[in-house]
């Protein structure tokens, strides 16, 4: 079609919206009340997805070997070890190490272990894995627990699994709520064309006995709700980001949040381009498939 | 041009509004579809239109068959028809041009030709004067005139009329007629339904008469029936 067809199409999209007002305003509303819940779980999933990564990258599993084994055969496991999947590095720290080590973490408290030194040393030669996910660890588990030279595991997973499951919880309950918004926001926005068409019956009887066809009759109506739904997702992601930076400000101000200080929030720029991309794909789906559902119902030939 | 073979038309409600019609319209004809209310004169113009589907039977206009036709077809086969109605349905919020011009967006015609043909075809219904009133500033022979020059502007094969001049007094009536004529000398085939017996009687065109559906006179160069005993 022409592009001055398509100018006729966008101005009585536009049309519609100013005429129907307060339905448009609803239909706006809508879409960003339910964009808004959609970007709080975004925003919390990006936060928590970064703040796992972060621990999964400090996963160690700390391998404690019995007394006596030889060098050879402490190289000979570390060899076997780094081609084991997940695994990325081997350390070894010998016995000696870990004391300077433990030592020094103890500061001015170093005192304590008085007495202990190379000849008394109370501590094992241990074997530092880093692993790559979480995911991993229970094979490389059970294949260090085939080796009869390792004394002890330790390996602590809890709050790495705690980050994946409130991850997992979030993305459930926030993706159910704004699916649910989304729902709700179609039907409103389905309702505001069915409104317009409504309003504008005469002319489509006229135009459908000149020769108009369906899609002639229909574009505006989509444009309509195109419109809608990216206006309501500017406002949702404007106040979205600007609520984000008050929360960058503000965040060592509140208390319930100090934990966080551990991790940094992710800065705005780092999420809000994939938020806004997402929110203009869910409202221009939205309001189109909620127009072209209207019109298929209201504009029978 | 257009034939109906054995067409009956029976509505959801069990109403039978045409039954067994058969009708052949030569091209270039002049023809008048009388009878009282709830004859089939509506159903006609409906059926003409493919707002409606026959029960039974064939209708072919323009060498097509309108029951084999698609529905994405339907636009473009409208196009070689012009329409007026009784209540001249005309956009309020726009004047005389812009309601004449919209027959001619909607087929995207070049801008050139739109500027052009308008202007022509409201010299010719006798509205160049008027292009810029809306039409609640016209009267109603006015409007009548807008809407046969929409129906008009872009070229149709077929004019069908539904009671063109039954909002309208005699003389105006007439007045809308000589431009219907008019376009009928020109080529253009005309299919009018009317109440109306002084035009019918006046004009001596072939007259087709209904009666609960059924045609029951075909006559050309004919007169309004109104009893059945006319019929002799």
């Amino acid at each position: 079609m022409k592009l001055r067809t398509w100018a006729r199409f966008f101005k009585q999209g536009m049309n519609n919206i100013v005429r129907n007002r307060v339905m448009s305003l609803a239909s706006i509303t809508a879409i960003m009340s339910a964009l808004i819940i959609l970007g709080i779980v975004l925003v919390i999933v990006f936060n928590l997805n970064h703040m796992a990564e972060e621990i999964e990258s400090k996963l160690e599993i700390s391998v404690f070997l019995r007394e006596n084994v030889s060098s050879s055969e402490i190289q000979s496991i570390r060899n076997r070890m780094e081609n084991w999947e997940g695994v990325y590095e081997v350390e070894f720290i010998s016995k000696e190490q870990a004391l300077e080590r433990w030592k020094q973490e103890l500061g001015d408290k170093a005192s304590l272990l008085e007495g202990y030194d190379n000849e008394k040393n109370p501590l094992p030669d241990k074997l530092l894995l880093r692993i790559e996910k979480p995911e991993y660890a229970e094979e490389i588990l059970s294949n260090i627990s085939k080796i009869q030279k390792v004394e002890k595991v330790n390996y602590s997973r809890e709050a790495a699994d705690l980050i994946s499951k409130i991850v997992y919880i979030t993305r459930l309950v926030g993706f159910s709520i704004s699916a649910l918004l989304t729902l709700i926001a179609m039907i409103i926005i389905n309702n505001t064309i069915k409104m317009a068409v409504y309003s504008r019956r005469r002319e489509i009887n006229i135009m459908k006995y000149i020769g108009a066809t369906d899609w002639y009759i229909r574009w505006p109506f989509i444009i309509e709700g195109f419109v809608l739904g990216n206006l309501g997702a500017i406002l949702a992601c404007g106040l979205l980001a600007g609520g984000y930076y008050l929360l960058l400000e503000n965040s060592s101000k509140i208390t319930g949040l100090k934990f966080l200080n551990a991790f940094e929030l992710l800065p705005i720029e780092a999420m809000f381009y994939d938020i806004g991309f997402v929110f203009f794909v869910v409202a221009s789906l939205v309001g189109i498939f909620a127009s072209i559902f209207s019109t298929y119902r209201h504009l029978r030939v | 041009m257009i034939q109906l073979k054995n067409v009956t038309k029976i509505y959801s409600n069990g109403t039978c509004a045409l039954s067994n019609v058969n009708l052949n319209i030569r091209s270039g004809e002049f023809v008048f579809l009388v009878g009282p209310s709830g004859a089939g004169k509506s159903t006609m113009i409906k059926l003409l239109l493919k707002e409606i589907e026959p029960s039974v039977g064939e209708i072919i206009v323009n060498n097509k068959d309108l029951s084999k036709m698609k529905r994405r077809e339907i636009p473009y086969y409208r196009r070689s028809l012009g329409v007026v109605f009784q209540d001249f349905r005309l956009l309020p919020d726009q004047t005389v041009y812009e309601n004449v011009a919209f027959a001619m967006e909607i087929v995207e015609a070049p801008k050139k030709e739109i500027r052009r043909q308008v202007p022509a075809v409201l010299s010719m219904v006798g509205l160049a004067s008027k292009a810029n009133a809306y039409p609640g500033e016209l009267s109603g022979g006015e409007q009548q005139r807008t809407a046969l020059a929409r129906a008009l502007v872009n070229n149709p094969s077929i004019l069908i009329a539904d009671e063109p001049t039954g909002n309208l007094d005699p003389q105006t009536s007439m007045e809308i007629m000589k431009i219907i004529n008019m376009v009928n000398h020109r080529g253009t085939t005309v299919i009018m339904a009317t109440h109306a017996k002084d035009i019918v009687d006046s004009m001596r065109k072939r007259v087709v008469t209904f009666r609960n559906g059924v045609i029951v006179s075909d006559q050309e160069k004919g007169r309004y029936i109104d009893e059945v005993e006319d019929l002799g």
